[in-house]
């Protein structure tokens, strides 16, 4: 017992609710779900989305609350104690390794991201991305020199800014994994939960009231919530709905579980499970909703909305959120504010996320707190490093895919076998029902045997269909091209349907655009390096580039002249568009000079490494795992032998 | 904007307020109001602790 009291617990119900709440939680709540809905169907993507949540979303809930609470009693805060929990076979340990090894990669990404809503949290206050005359700050451009996956510099000549961020960012995070629970986790999210609803609170009356745009919030309602029915005839939408569920609610990172292990044995985890579902649907589905699509129909009009939805979730926040926001009186405040909402949804979830580590370190390793807080610390920082160097190659993606993907179905489906299979189901639901203040419906009891499993392997087959189908396995060169000095420029540089000038369109259009992108990557790939040129250019009184001259890298020049590359801006729609204070002036009719840079990242030995990286720190929780259960072997072992010699002695 | 995306958003966040309102009453209910969980440390582990012998 002597190591169950040296646990930490909860301080108070109200706390643990808010903790897991917060953990569940996120960025996504308020970024991913409105894309996902809005391009599945509208109001329809509900009704997948819905029936997720009831068949595999609350049941995985409750199974992480359960698994939780039982490792818990038996003194272990991650899986590899919990799954040995639930089957008594030497293997079960090894499979827990994925519940500790894959939040900590999690880590390192995500506290990545995080630390860019703190920055540009800073920049809001600071009033960093508002234009001044002849200093035009171009949002997309802004966060691309920023995070480093471009090598102009007309706003962040280095990585100095991200560093520090990034850096304050894990810092915090260790600082509140280092107090601990109660004083830690729990404090943080009875204030930081409040603060993000009041955040949520003072956005939406902000941008309710917000008018003199291209459109209104009921645009940007009508396309979130009008029901295509005829959508739900595609698995692509069920898939879509699943894998929002899937993210949302925070399953499959063993942090729930960990959370469950601080209660006590005859706690409720029944409602607390159904509380922390609730809790986080009403910030994904009303916040969600209400905020950054209305804003973005205000702004920018009903007709681009969809393409906003569609960009992806950080396109909504950090590119078209802030251009909303910097357009209207208060941007230091409702920017602020706004990232901040996003800097306190990530905070509160990856401290969740990373203390079934730290419960490793000081469960299974009998590590004092501050020591495991350290190590985990110290790798976190390392871990964060190739993210930000290695962005612009594609590492935070290849991170996701890995831990923030794949890793949470396996992972999952893992742990629903175990339960619902080798420890029985009759025997999990008994474990739920231990001191559980509602009756979960009997239905719930075949969903978890039968249908969960059979879900997750649907989803893991499609995810990996998808990225097979999407050439993610494939480390293939990333060809782009960026405006130098870009400020300079009151409007804004576009890509969208190719232009007359490419004399196709559609298909055909792309088919040609990426033959030529594919010449160019096809020698990054073969000579194995990093490859730039410069191109002298001319935007023409139509908005279109033309290309005089490319300059740079040999190798590069053999797939890709001037020719070309003016063909391949054709092809992509690549123009200018005046700002309406330069069509006013009639200067969108004089030609002007322009200069571009075009890139070329060899991303194969840097998404090896992230491979490697993630490979190694499974490997090393292996590893360790084999060393302590073979010292707790021998301790035993010996201990058993010390007591047999004691029963023969005369 | 046309009934029918009202009617969606309506019954949506309304099922998600009435999920959360259940759950603040279900909270609320006598029998859910436990102690604060101060006392694991002092409680023995429940599947390790011999059975209780009954009152005589």
């Amino acid at each position: 017992m002597a190591e169950l009291e040296q646990r930490d617990q909860w301080a108070s119900r109200w706390g643990l609710i808010l903790a897991a709440a917060g953990n569940a939680i996120g960025i996504g709540n308020l970024l991913r779900f409105p894309g996902q809905a809005g391009q599945n169907g509208g109001g329809a993507f509900m009704i997948p989305y819905v029936v997720s949540l009831l068949l595999f979303g609350l049941p995985m809930m409750w199974v992480a609350w359960a698994t939780g609470r039982l490792g818990g009693r038996k003194g272990h805060g991650s899986t590899p104690g919990m799954f040995e929990q639930l089957w008594r076979n030497p293997a079960a340990k090894y499979l827990g390794v994925i519940g500790v090894a894959l939040p900590l990669v999690f880590c390192f990404y995500y506290t990545y991201i995080e630390s860019w809503c703190l920055g540009y949290a800073w920049f809001s206050l600071t009033g960093d991305f508002v234009s001044s005359p002849g200093h035009t700050v171009h949002m997309a451009t802004y966060l691309e020199e920023y995070l480093g996956t471009t090598t102009t510099t007309s706003y962040f000549p280095g990585y100095t800014t991200t560093i520090t961020f990034a850096l304050i960012t894990v810092l915090l995070n260790v600082w509140i994994l280092y107090r601990g629970v109660a004083k830690g986790i729990e404090l943080l999210a009875k204030i930081a939960m409040p603060a993000l609803l009041l955040f949520c609170l003072v956005l939406v009356v902000r941008i309710f009231s917000l008018d003199g745009g291209k459109g209104t919030v009921w645009d940007g309602l009508s396309f979130l919530w009008t029901p295509n029915l005829g959508a739900l005839s595609n698995p692509k939408v069920w898939v879509a709905a699943a894998g929002q569920i899937f993210f949302t609610l925070s399953i499959g990172f063993g942090s729930l579980e960990c959370y469950a292990s601080y209660l006590k044995d005859n706690d409720d985890l029944a409602l607390t499970g159904l509380t922390t579902v609730a809790a986080n649907e009403f910030v994904e589905v009303i916040f969600g909703s209400l905020i950054a699509i209305p804003a973005c129909a205000v702004f920018f009009g009903a007709d681009q909305v969809a393409n906003i939805a569609g960009s992806g979730t950080f396109n909504i926040g950090m590119i078209a959120m802030p251009e909303v926001l910097r357009s209207f009186p208060g941007v230091e405040f409702f920017g602020t504010l706004w990232f901040l909402l996003l800097f306190f949804a990530a905070f509160t979830s990856s401290v969740g996320v990373a203390q079934p580590v730290i419960a490793f370190f000081e469960d299974e390793v009998k590590m004092p707190k501050a020591a495991a807080a350290m190590i985990v610390g110290l790798f976190w920082v390392l871990g964060t490093i190739p993210c930000i160097f290695f962005q612009r190659y594609g590492a935070v993606d290849e991170f996701d895919f890995w831990a923030g993907t794949i890793g949470l179905v396996v992972f999952a489906f893992i742990e629903v076998i175990l339960f619902a299979w080798v420890f029985k189901m009759k025997n999990g639901w008994e474990e739920l029902h231990r001191g559980a203040l509602i009756k979960v419906p009997r239905v719930f009891y075949y969903v978890l045997k039968y249908v969960t499993p059979v879900l997750l392997l649907v989803i893991f087959g499609w995810w990996f269909k998808d990225a097979i189908a999407n050439d993610t396995l494939a480390p293939v060169p990333k060809v782009q091209y960026a405006v130098e000095d870009i400020p300079q420029y009151e409007g804004s540089f576009a890509k969208g349907a190719p232009l007359p000038s490419a004399g196709v369109a559609g298909d055909g259009a792309k088919s040609e655009a990426a033959a030529i992108r594919k010449a160019v990557s096809d020698i990054v790939m073969a000579r194995e390096h990093d490859m730039f040129a410069w191109a002298a250019a001319q935007i023409e009184a139509d908005g279109r580039i033309a290309v005089q001259s490319l300059q740079g890298d040999p190798n590069l020049l053999e797939a890709l002249d001037a020719a070309a590359l003016e063909r391949l801006l054709a092809l992509e729609g690549f123009h200018y568009e005046p700002s309406s204070k330069e069509r006013a002036a009639g200067l969108a009719a004089q030609p002007r000079a322009v200069k571009l840079q075009v890139e070329g990242w060899h991303r194969a030995p840097y998404l090896w490494l992230v491979r490697v990286i993630i490979i190694g720190i499974v490997l090393a929780f292996l590893v360790m795992i084999y060393a302590i259960w073979r010292k707790r072997a021998a301790v035993a072992a010996a201990a058993a032998k010390a007591a047999a010699e004691a029963e023969a002695q005369p | 904007m046309s009934i029918e995306p009202i009617l969606f958003m309506c019954l949506t966040m309304g099922g998600v307020l009435g999920l959360n309102v259940l759950c603040i009453i279900l909270w609320l209910r006598p029998n859910a109001r436990h102690p604060p969980n101060d006392a694991r440390a002092a409680v023995p582990d429940a599947s390790d602790a011999p059975a209780k012998p009954a009152e005589p």
